[in-house]
């Protein structure tokens, strides 16, 4: 519309539900119920579950931030709120965060890619591939990402739906039964690692500043996360009744392992999982697009410059190098539990403390006022 | 885009001042004291002599006029006028009439005044309008109006007798329809404009006349409706319009080249048609139609991708078959681009992804094929390129003969020679039927060319490679503009309102609304639900 096209680098609502939840829905996505798996003894169903919830308390305590301080990023807020020199500090910690996360997106990734759909491919080139495409969006900024998220975010939705459905074959209700058997303790212990699972609504701390109607943040923030939580249980449930706890250990990727376990009978097609792998392309692309373009604006924003398009290519060969660091596939493991505690802090840690910032902030301005 | 052609053309501006100045010192002066008419007769009818002496189709008559033995003269261009209405109420009022005129005022009005006694009293023409120097006079001289040149008046008298040989309503050859009106637009541009407002019967309907050409000052109608385009869209595209400073301007699709947003896009920005309802359905969405003189096709903007892929059809029958239509037309622009890279992206990389039994008939049947899929696929599909051009530019009959030799001779000899399997052959021939799908022929002619960069990325990367050539053609629809409306609008951003009517086509009850990407000022289509209002 002709409005949009005055002010052009501002997104509406439905935008950034569409950013969050095809940031969250990712790499992750392929991987997640093995991760899981590893943390419980039985079924971990409610497991997703209860982080889910979780994560949906967090994403409403860092709208309500957004909310608090509307056109603003966490880069602004946090250098009023705790001073200069932590407000620094914390956009250094974000800009790492966001580094790493592009990398071992872009890793696993290719990884991924390589393991099913191009053997003979070296790595790097999958990787410099996407590198190259997700620079061609980024330079134009964050309305445009957000418009390939709007464009995105259906077709992976409805081929994840379909691939859910279509397994619904060789869904075993008994895999269940074992659900209630789980000790309060193991939720404990398993939540951290399930949590960080769901990353990916730290784009909250950063794009409500882009938006139309910043009163709408906490709405659309809970929208757009919901959809990727509600997802996330989906996928967990029909891979744990499709597989065993057991499989599910060993399944490096058991959501496109679900699509390989697909049959038709009088098949038009075999090996769904190539047409998954494809199709993940897509969600993988918003995901690392996103990043890609968080950690071109919070590197700017660490220097104190006001464009970040030059930073775009600036940060090809830093992604590209970090994202080649891990030498195999244990070690890019190793990377992304890394990428989690920075995670934490940056999801949990962060937010708290700038909101208790703000609380305290709030009490002396009232006390001042009342002497 | 509008900011640098305006730069450009302001900077060329002043360097033509700069040039005019340094040669006006000498002839500017001389020039406009010569240009402007004066009161003698035969100064005047020499000056278009001077000029268009040399050119035999322009005709000079000079006669003298019974009242007060007035000299009279007259200039058309032959083959542009009507001669029988200069014959008619021209030239034989003026000679023969006048005399029952009364004495008196012939006297009173006398020499200076004759001529426009002569215009209000004898001359019997209907359009009549005054120039007062050459410069205002030539352009309808050239366009067919006739001018007349009466001794003692210091004006030219310009009338309308416009008129030219049209080829008249025909059925529209690139875009037929089964249910629908069946005339189309002509080469002429009154006859176009005047098909748009026998529609529209709204004195809210604007057609507005520019002038495009330095040297063949050819007439664009910008056509549109008042309270419902926005004016800064029309503005936008006015200003585009006049910065374009060109000698001649053929064809409607060298001004779409000249003022879309980006020249560089295999995509289309605006919407061409020879059909008066479809201009007339765009502008009453709020979009301006750019008609051109000399050309059958409007050009509509601004435009959306999936304009490209309705046609008026849709509306005319019910919506079921509407919205079957369209997503008959989704998966045709598919196959049109992604097929032949599908083809060899699963045969030379990912075999698997077919059943078992069908696997191993396209392996039997590549297996006398000397070439890899990709060199197979690209010689069937240059192959059917080629035919498709040859017929296109031949006459009809030959045209069709080329068809059936091409298409069944040579494609059933090339499988029999082993230079391409028969699956090939299916998928060229399914390819070039799914792109003649698409309702307009210019977004067709972009799905063709963007499948031969794609084939190249399945060469080298499978599946991966067309997933890359899909996210790329992505965002650089996300990344387009037309005249400032999003190009790949109502899915991204999302117009909930406008997908009624773009991946389906909801029935006429929801489409209450006109298209938001637009933006109208009038939103409303219509208000009430007419069978629950009886």
């Amino acid at each position: 519309m002709m409005e949009r096209g005055k002010d052009r680098d501002r997104i509406s609502g439905i935008q950034v539900v569409a950013i969050i939840s095809s940031t969250i829905i990712g790499a992750g996505i392929m991987s997640f119920p093995n991760n899981v798996a590893h943390k419980v003894t039985v079924d971990g169903t409610i497991v997703v579950v209860l982080s889910g919830l979780l994560v949906l308390a967090i994403t409403f305590m860092i709208a309500y931030l957004a909310k608090k301080f509307p056109q603003s990023t966490i880069f602004d807020y946090s250098s009023s709120l705790v001073g200069r020199f932590l407000g620094k500090g914390i956009t250094g910690i974000m800009l790492i965060y966001f580094l790493l996360v592009s990398a071992s997106v872009v890793r696993i990734f290719a990884n991924v890619i390589k393991l099913f759909l191009l053997e003979k491919t070296p790595i790097e080139i999958i990787i410099l591939s996407f590198l190259i495409l997700s620079t061609y969006l980024v330079k134009n900024g964050i309305n445009p990402i957000a418009r390939i998220c709007e464009a995105f975010f259906p077709i992976i939705i409805i081929s994840l739906s379909i691939l859910l459905i279509l397994s619904l074959q060789n869904f075993n209700i008994k895999e269940f039964y074992s659900m209630w058997q789980i000790d309060v303790f193991e939720i404990i212990k398993a939540i951290p690692t399930t949590l960080l699972s769901y990353l990916g609504f730290e784009v909250l701390l950063i794009i409500p500043a882009f938006m139309m109607e910043p009163d709408k943040v906490i709405k659309c923030g809970i929208i757009g996360t919901g959809v990727a939580v509600i997802v996330y249980i989906a996928t967990e449930v029909m891979t744990m009744g499709v597989f065993t706890l057991e499989d599910l250990r060993y399944l490096l990727y058991p959501t496109l392992e679900l699509a390989k376990s697909i049959s038709f009978p009088g098949a038009f097609a075999e090996r769904f999982d190539i047409f998954y792998a494809v199709f993940w392309v897509l969600a993988v692309f918003t995901t690392f697009a996103v990043y890609h373009y968080l950690s071109a604006y919070s590197l700017t924003r660490l220097i104190g410059l006001k464009n970040y398009r030059p930073f775009c290519y600036l940060l090809m060969p830093i992604i590209y190098f970090i994202s080649l660091l891990p030498k195999n596939i244990s070690y890019v493991q190793q990377i992304s539990k890394l990428v989690s505690y920075f995670g934490a802090i940056v999801v949990i840690v962060i937010p708290l403390f700038l909101l208790s910032a703000a609380a305290i902030r709030k009490r002396r301005v009232k006390l001042h006022e009342d002497t | 885009m509008i900011k640098i052609i305006k730069k450009d053309k302001s900077k060329r501006d002043e360097l033509k001042n700069q040039e005019e100045k340094k040669q006006g010192q000498k002839q500017a002066p001389e020039e406009t004291v010569s240009s402007k008419f004066s009161r003698n007769f035969d100064e005047n009818f020499d000056k278009f002599k001077e000029y268009l002496h040399e050119s035999d189709d322009v005709i000079f008559r000079q006669f003298t006029s019974i009242v007060g033995n007035t000299k009279c003269g007259v200039i058309f261009v032959d083959g542009l006028v009507n001669k029988d209405l200069i014959q008619m109420h021209i030239i034989r009022p003026l000679m023969e009439f006048g005399e029952e005129l009364k004495k008196d005022e012939q006297q009173e009005r006398k020499k200076e005044n004759a001529a426009l006694l002569l215009m209000e009293k004898v001359v019997t023409a209907a359009e009549i309008e005054e120039a007062e120097n050459l410069d205002k006079a030539m352009l309808p001289l050239l366009s067919g109006d006739t001018i007349l040149i009466i001794d003692g008046y210091d004006k030219a008298i310009v009338i309308g007798t416009r008129k030219w040989e049209n080829r008249g309503v025909q059925e529209p050859a690139s875009e037929t329809v089964v249910r629908g009106p069946r005339e189309g637009f002509a080469e002429s541009l009154r006859f176009n404009t005047a098909l748009i407002r026998r529609r529209v019967r709204d004195p809210n309907l604007v057609q507005k006349t520019l002038t495009v050409g330095r040297r063949s000052k050819t007439s664009v109608v910008l056509s549109y409706i008042k309270g419902i385009a926005r004016p800064d869209l029309v503005e936008t595209i006015e200003k585009r319009i006049k910065a374009i400073d060109i000698d001649d301007i053929f064809e409607g699709g060298e001004i779409e080249q000249l003022i879309e947003d980006n020249g560089l896009s295999p995509f289309p920005q605006m919407q061409n048609t020879e059909r008066p309802d479809k201009v007339v359905a765009g502008i009453m969405e709020g979009r301006v139609a750019i008609i051109i003189d000399g050309s059958p096709f409007v050009l509509i903007a601004p435009a959306n991708l999936y304009q490209f892929f309705q046609s008026p059809e849709d509306y005319y029958e019910r919506w079921i078959i509407g919205t079957i239509l369209r997503f008959l037309r989704w998966i045709g622009s598919v196959l049109a681009t992604f097929g032949p890279s599908l083809y060899i992206a699963i045969v030379s990389f990912h075999p698997g992804m077919l059943p078992t039994t069908l696997a191993l008939s396209v392996a039997a049947s590549r297996e006398g094929v000397p070439f890899p899929a990709f060199v197979e696929a690209l010689l069937m599909e240059v192959t059917i390129e080629l035919l498709r051009e040859a017929g296109a530019r031949l006459p009809k009959p030959i045209g069709q003969t080329i068809g059936i030799v091409g298409g069944i001779i040579v494609g059933d000899a090339a499988v029999r020679a082993g230079i391409t399997s028969p699956f090939m052959v299916i998928i060229v021939s399914i390819t070039a039927i799914s792109s003649f799908i698409i309702p307009s022929y210019n977004a067709a002619i972009a799905f063709r060319i963007i499948r031969f960069p794609i084939m190249v990325l399945a060469a080298t990367f499978g599946m991966y490679g067309i997933m890359l050539a899909f996210i790329m053609i992505n965002i650089h629809l996300v990344l387009l503009k037309s005249f400032g409306a999003d190009y790949a609008s109502p899915v991204a951003p999302i117009l909930i309102n406008d997908l009624k009517d773009t991946i389906i086509r909801a029935p006429l009850k929801f489409l209450k609304r006109r298209p938001e990407f637009v933006d109208p000022i009038d939103i409303d289509r219509y208000r009430q639900d007419p069978i629950k209002e009886v």
